[in-house]
C-alpha cells in the first residue's frame, strides 16, 4: 500500500521511527517494546491513512508495534480495517489477523469472521487460527460452515480452532464430539517405545505459587483464551528443553478428577521455557473430554497437529494416564501418570529414535 | 603467511574442483545480482579454513520458477545478507564456508510460510539440513517478531525440545535482512544481546530479553568472537 499522497507528511517520534521506519534500519527484532500513548495515537492514525509518515513504513512491523502496544478495541478496529483491505500484503494482513487473536472481544471476533472467506490462503489460515484464539459460540457456526480446505495442515488449523471454540464456549456434547473427530481424521494410532528399546525419561514436578505466576508471566504468546491457574502446574525437562504445563484454572486442587470429568475441556497448555531469556512459548494443548470410563486425552501442537493421544482411565478415586505419539513423524514416546484430587503425577519415555524430518530440495539455479 | 592455492583451499575445504566460479563454488552464491561485497577472495579463504562454520538456507514455500513465495529480488536479497553476515563475521575471525541453498515446495511448506514463535519451533522440528551446518529458514511473515532463533543452539538436529535452527522473514532490506541474519546466527552461536545499539548483537536496556538493532549494530568484540569460535557448529581446520 502507497505510503504517499494525502494528508501532509509529519515526522515521527523517535521510539515510534524506531518500531516502523522501513529504510531506517532501526527496528526492534526479536519483539517490539510498547509504545507510549501518544505513539499509539499516531500510529493509528498512519494505518487509518488519516496521516502520512515523513519516511517509508513498515506496515507489517508498524501492525505489531501497535496490537503490543494496545489492546483496546480501537487497535481491533483498526487491525480489522487492514485485514479486510485486499490491497494490503498478504503479509501486513496475516500480521493483523495475528494481531486480533491476541484482542479477545467482539471486535475482534467480527473483524475476523468477516474475512474467513478471503481467497488469500496464508490470510485465511490466519485468521482461522485466531478466531480458536477469541472466537465465541457464533464463531464456532461460521467456522462450520468453511469448506475443508485442501492443504492437510490448514484442515488441521481448522478443526483444532472448531474443538477449541466448542471446548472454551462449553458446546454440547455431540458438537463437541463433532469437532474431536475431525481432528483425529488421518491420526494415527499412538505408538509408545518398544520396551527394550533405548529411551529416555523424563519426570514432571509439581511447581506452585508464587512460580507458576511468574511463569505466567513470562509467556509469550497465545493462552487460546483460557484462563490458567497461578496456583498450580508442572515443569518437566525434555532434552535440552524445559516445559511447563499451566492447567485450566477450572481445575481446583483437591478436586481435579471431579474438574477434568464435568465437561470437555481445554485442560491445560505446555509451554517451551527458553533457557536464556526464560520466556515461555505455548506449543502443545492439552484437550480432555470425559467418556464413562474416564477421559479421551489429545494433545495437539499449536497448529492442530496431534502430538500425543492416549486416555486416562478410572481407577478408584483417580485416573489413570496413558498416552502415546499421535502424530505422523514424531518418535515413539509415552505419557503416563495417575491424577488423584490434589495431585498430578506424570512422566514422558521418549524413544531414542529421531523424529522424521524433511529436507527440502537443493537450489540449482 | 603462505599464499594460498584457490584449487587446493577450495578442494579440501569445500570439496569443488575445476573448472571453478569464484562466486558460486567458492562463495557458493547460487543467483546474480549485486553484491557490493568489501571481502576479498583471499580474505575469505583465509576464514573459511579455521573458526568456520557452515549454513543451510531455506526458502519456506518456494518453488524454483519463482512461482511459490518468493521473488528473484526476494531470493538476491537473502543472498545479499548471507554475504552481510559474513563480513559482519569477518572482524572477529568467523568464516561462513560452505553454503547450503535448499527449498521447501509450497505443497510441502503447508502453512510454514507465515509462522509464530511456536510455529517456527514446529518448522525446524519437521525440517532440518545437513548436520554439520546451522539452518536459516527464511519465511515470508514472521507474525509476532522479525525472527525467532535460541541462543547456543543445538547441533544436532535430532534434539528434542527447542527450535533447531534460525527462523527470518524476508521483508527487510537486504543490509538490514544482513544484520538481521547476523544477529540470530550470532544467538544460535552462544551470543547473548550485548546492551550496545552499535553490537550486531544489539541492545536489552531494560533486560527483558528483547534486544533491538539498527543500520548501526555492526560490530562484534573480541570476546563474542571466542565465544562464537566455541561452538559446536564450528567445523574442523581444512
Amino acid at each position: 500500500m502507497s505510503d504517499t499522497g494525502g494528508p501532509p507528511a509529519h515526522a515521527l517520534s523517535r521510539p515510534l521511527s524506531q518500531a516502523i521506519a522501513a529504510d531506517a534500519l532501526d527496528c526492534p527484532v526479536d519483539g517490539l517494546p510498547p509504545l507510549g500513548a501518544d505513539d499509539v495515537a499516531d500510529l493509528k492514525r498512519i494505518l487509518r491513512g488519516e496521516t502520512t509518515p515523513a519516511v517509508p513504513i513498515d506496515r507489517a512491523r508498524a501492525i505489531r508495534a501497535l496490537f503490543r502496544s494496545d489492546r483496546s478495541g480501537e487497535t481491533s478496529d483498526v487491525l480489522g480495517r487492514v485485514l479486510a483491505n485486499q490491497e494490503e500484503t498478504t503479509r501486513a494482513r496475516a500480521v493483523a489477523a495475528y494481531g486480533l487473536g491476541t484482542i479477545p472481544g467482539a471486535e475482534s471476533e467480527r473483524a475476523l469472521v468477516r474475512n474467513l472467506s478471503t481467497e488469500d490462503d496464508t490470510v485465511r489460515s490466519e485468521v482461522v487460527t485466531a478466531l480458536g484464539r477469541v472466537g465465541s459460540a457464533e464463531a464456532l457456526d461460521r467456522l462450520k460452515a468453511v469448506p475443508d480446505p485442501r492443504s492437510p495442515r490448514a484442515r488441521r488449523q481448522l478443526s483444532l480452532s472448531r474443538l477449541v471454540i466448542a471446548l472454551r464456549a462449553g458446546a454440547g456434547a455431540q458438537e463437541i464430539e463433532e469437532a474431536r473427530r475431525a481432528l483425529r481424521v488421518g491420526m494415527r494410532e499412538p505408538v509408545a517405545p518398544e520396551p527394550d528399546a533405548p529411551q529416555r525419561t523424563f519426570e514432571s514436578t509439581l511447581i506452585e505459587a508464587p512460580e507458576v505466576r511468574e511463569l505466567l508471566g513470562m509467556v509469550d504468546g497465545s493462552m487460546y483464551g483460557i484462563s490458567l491457574s497461578d496456583e498450580v502446574g508442572f515443569r518437566v525437562p525434555c532434552g535440552r528443553a524445559t516445559y511447563v504445563l499451566f492447567l485450566n484454572s477450572l481445575l481446583k486442587r483437591g478436586r481435579f478428577v471431579e474438574g477434568v470429568r464435568s465437561k470437555g475441556l481445554v485442560a491445560g497448555i505446555l509451554g517451551a521455557q527458553e533457557r536464556v531469556t526464560r520466556r515461555v512459548t505455548p506449543r502443545y494443548l492439552v484437550l480432555s473430554t470425559p467418556t464413562p470410563k474416564g477421559l479421551d486425552l489429545l494433545v495437539t501442537r499449536t497448529d492442530g497437529e496431534p502430538a500425543f493421544s492416549g486416555e486416562a482411565a478410572l481407577e478408584g478415586d483417580g485416573l489413570r494416564l496413558t498416552l502415546g505419539t499421535a502424530g505422523e513423524r514424531g518418535a515413539p514416546a509415552r505419557v503416563d501418570g495417575t491424577l488423584s484430587g490434589s495431585d498430578l503425577r506424570w512422566r514422558l519415555v521418549v524413544s531414542g529414535e529421531a523424529r522424521q524430518k524433511g529436507h527440502g530440495r537443493e537450489i540449482r539455479a | 603467511m603462505a599464499s594460498i592455492s584457490v584449487k587446493a583451499q577450495a578442494s579440501s575445504c569445500l570439496g569443488v574442483s575445476p573448472p571453478l566460479s569464484v562466486r558460486r563454488h567458492v562463495f557458493g552464491y547460487v543467483w546474480g545480482g549485486s553484491m557490493d561485497r568489501t571481502l576479498s577472495l583471499k580474505s575469505h579463504l583465509n576464514l573459511i579454513r579455521t573458526n568456520a562454520f557452515n549454513v543451510c538456507v531455506f526458502l519456506v514455500g518456494h518453488e524454483e520458477d519463482f512461482s511459490g513465495e518468493f521473488t528473484i529480488d526476494e531470493a538476491r536479497r537473502m543472498q545479499f545478507a548471507v554475504d552481510v553476515m559474513r563480513e559482519l563475521y569477518s572482524q572477529v575471525g568467523v568464516g561462513v564456508r560452505k553454503l547450503f541453498w535448499r527449498y521447501i515446495p509450497v505443497a510441502e511448506a503447508g502453512g510454514y510460510t507465515s509462522v509464530d514463535a511456536s510455529e517456527a519451533t514446529d518448522l525446524t522440528e519437521d525440517f532440518s539440513g545437513p548436520n554439520d551446518g546451522i539452518d536459516v529458514f527464511f519465511v515470508t511473515t514472521v507474525t509476532d517478531a522479525g525472527g525467532w532463533s535460541n541462543v547456543q543452539g543445538p547441533c544436532d538436529k535430532d534434539e528434542k525440545g527447542e527450535r533447531t535452527g534460525a527462523v527470518l522473514e524476508v521483508g527487510n532490506s537486504a543490509q538490514f535482512l544482513g544484520i538481521l541474519l547476523a544477529h540470530e546466527v550470532g544467538h544460535y552461536l552462544g551470543l547473548p544481546h550485548a546492551g550496545d545499539i552499535t553490537n550486531v548483537m544489539g541492545d536489552d536496556s531494560d533486560g527483558d530479553g528483547i534486544g533491538s538493532i539498527n543500520g548501526s549494530s555492526v560490530n562484534l568484540t573480541t570476546s563474542q568472537g571466542n565465544t562464537m569460535k566455541s561452538h559446536c557448529s564450528i567445523r574442523p581446520s581444512c
